[in-house]
């Protein structure tokens, strides 16, 4: 039973969060993650964070595609099994394009759902740790984790002082089980 | 992104530098007389001159009128990142009147001297075959003298007229007091009209112009694939001038975020226009009709260099080198991509012209690389010298601020 403790600010403000996140960070405070009812541009960018792999997935996901369908019609239809299709040469590399093309696209967007899911745990029926109700409604949520070095007291004032309206405390007792309903 | 405290300089000015304005005479010079000597030396073969003028001509016309349809097209969508580059288009497009002119000098020029040579159906009454005779009187409801001359000066006159109307109300706004809406709205509505007039007209100008050399050919991807052709191209082009400004420290208020945007436009047509290529080679290498596919055998085997440069330079590079996000935000790399394509859809054109009219028998000569050089050297000139004529920054426009806070 791993149990994780966090210090939540709670931002009612997307200017003032983005203006906040790297004075918080400039304290030498680490930011677990940042929850927010809609997309905020620039936190990303503010908050420190790389920039996503995703699409290099989805670039090999895609060369798959194109070369198992482009192999798959080669071998097939030159080597194992000639047809004679109104006359075009067996290796027709132009009829070719369409299904080599459809299998890219296929492999391309069905592999990157797959893998941003499994990256955020997303799927029907799992549990997801919910830090506050109010970060989908109408407050931004800025969690920080506490371990045995981090000195409560201090971390609060800093959220304070930059804008947080207020700090609480959220404890999980199993963080890592996920309850499948 | 909240750059609340950021100041903006809304009063930028550019000058056309003399270095630039030097070049561009230089180029408008070389280009003019290595045409020159180019026709002289080749003066026995009077077609390959009026290829070259009608192709160049016709490239450049719409890569230019393109700027007109990048401005429309943002006040129709309601855009508003594109509000800071919007000088750049308007100035590119005070070209279009001037290479409009030009080309309907060249086209009543091909029309009274019944320039067969080039437009096969100008003269119906030389043809021996009767079976091709047939075909293009069955064609001469669109394709007649009366008619296409009547089309030409629509689209000179109109597209000139939306190009300088534009900018005309793009400069009165300047005027108007902080908040009106009076200039964006006509802009809206001219934008509008001139979207349906274009919509309609690049098909069938490019049919007048590039199609009809080979007459008996049609295909019904001919307009879009053109359209498109020069739609990449002409984004390049405000690419590569907003770059150079950024170049010469002009242009602070524009960022990575619009380049970005720029770039995945190019990035897009290309792809689009590999779309519209293959469609076409396909749909015509599937159904094996003789009378279609001699379109692309002749090209196929004399031009095969060109062919296959021009799959390379449009589809491969901007595929492999825009993919990525890091590389549509780097100066150098969105230029030298800017650069191979304008490069390879003018080869685009030279393929869509030069089988139909010279035939087989292809050489870049002094004439091909001079037009160009003279062409762009033109609209070098006349885009910084239209710059000049207003403040960078369109600072009443209402979505200005949005433009200002772009993120992608």
């Amino acid at each position: 039973m791993a149990s994780k403790k966090f210090l939540l600010g709670i931002f009612g403000d997307e200017d003032i969060l983005l203006e906040g996140v790297p004075a918080i960070r400039e304290k030498g405070v680490k930011i677990y993650d940042i929850f927010t009812p809609f997309p905020i541009h620039g936190l990303d960018e503010v908050m420190g964070l790389r920039e996503s792999k995703l699409h290099t997935a989805g670039f090999i996901y895609g060369i798959t595609g194109t070369t198992l369908a482009f192999g798959f019609m080669t071998w097939a239809n030159t080597f194992d099994w000639n047809v004679n299709f109104g006359g075009k040469p067996f290796w027709a590399v132009p009829g070719y394009i369409p299904i080599t093309f459809e299998l890219t696209v296929l492999l391309a967007s069905a592999g990157m759902v797959a893998t941003f899911m499994y990256l955020c745990r997303l799927a029907p029926g799992i549990e997801k740790h919910i830090f506050d109700l109010r970060q989908t409604d109408d407050k931004m949520v800025v969690a920080i984790e506490i371990d045995e070095h981090t000195d409560v007291s201090s971390v609060t004032s800093i959220l304070k002082a930059n804008g947080a309206e207020e700090v609480n405390e959220k404890t999980f007792d199993d963080w890592y089980r996920y309850k499948i309903m | 992104m909240g750059h609340h405290h950021q100041e903006f300089d809304l009063n930028e000015k550019y000058t056309f530098s003399p270095k630039l304005k030097q070049l561009s005479l230089i180029l408008i010079v070389v280009g003019l007389v290595a045409f020159a000597a180019g026709a002289f030396m080749s003066k026995d073969n009077s077609t390959r001159i009026i290829a070259d003028l009608l192709q160049n001509t016709v490239f450049f016309t719409l890569i230019c009128l393109i700027s007109v349809f990048f401005i429309a097209f943002n006040y129709m969508a309601n855009a508003g990142w594109s509000v800071l580059i919007k000088r750049i288009p308007e100035a590119i497009s005070q070209m279009v009147p001037i290479m409009a002119s030009i080309l309907g000098v060249l086209m009543l020029y091909i029309v009274f001297a019944k320039r067969s040579d080039i437009f096969m159906w100008l003269d119906i009454s030389v043809i021996k075959n009767a079976e091709t005779r047939e075909l293009l009187e069955a064609k001469s409801g669109f394709l007649n003298v009366p008619f296409f001359l009547v089309r030409i000066a629509a689209y000179v006159l109109v597209w000139s007229l939306c190009a300088v109307t534009l900018r005309k109300y793009s400069l009165e706004e300047e005027k108007m007091p902080a908040g009106s809406l009076k200039y964006w709205r006509k802009s809206t509505y001219l934008g509008g009209f001139f979207l349906v007039f274009f919509a309609v007209t690049i098909s069938t100008s490019t049919w007048d112009w590039l199609m009809s050399i080979d007459t008996k050919w049609y295909s019904t991807m001919y307009g879009w694939y053109v359209f498109v052709s020069a739609l990449v191209s002409g984004i390049s082009m405000i690419m590569l001038v907003i770059q150079y400004l950024r170049s010469q420290g002009h242009l602070k208020n524009i960022t990575d975020e619009h380049v970005h945007d720029l770039g995945k436009f190019m990035f897009a047509f290309s792809i689009f226009w590999t779309y519209l290529w293959y469609s076409q080679y396909m749909l015509i290498w599937y159904s094996n009709n003789p009378e279609e596919t001699i379109y692309f055998r002749q090209r196929m085997d004399h031009y095969k260099v060109l062919f296959f440069i021009n799959l390379i330079l449009n589809f491969v590079s901007p595929l492999l080198i825009l993919m990525t996000r890091g590389n549509k935000r780097k100066a150098k790399v969105v230029v030298f991509v800017a650069a191979v394509i304008i490069l390879g859809h003018w080869i685009d054109f030279y393929q869509m012209v030069m089988p139909g009219t010279i035939g087989n028998n292809w050489t870049i000569g002094l004439m091909e690389i001079g037009l160009p050089l003279f062409y762009i050297g033109l609209i070098i000139n006349r885009t910084f010298t239209q710059l000049e004529k207003a403040p960078l920054v369109p600072k009443n426009h209402p979505y200005l601020n949005e433009s200002l806070n772009h993120h992608v």
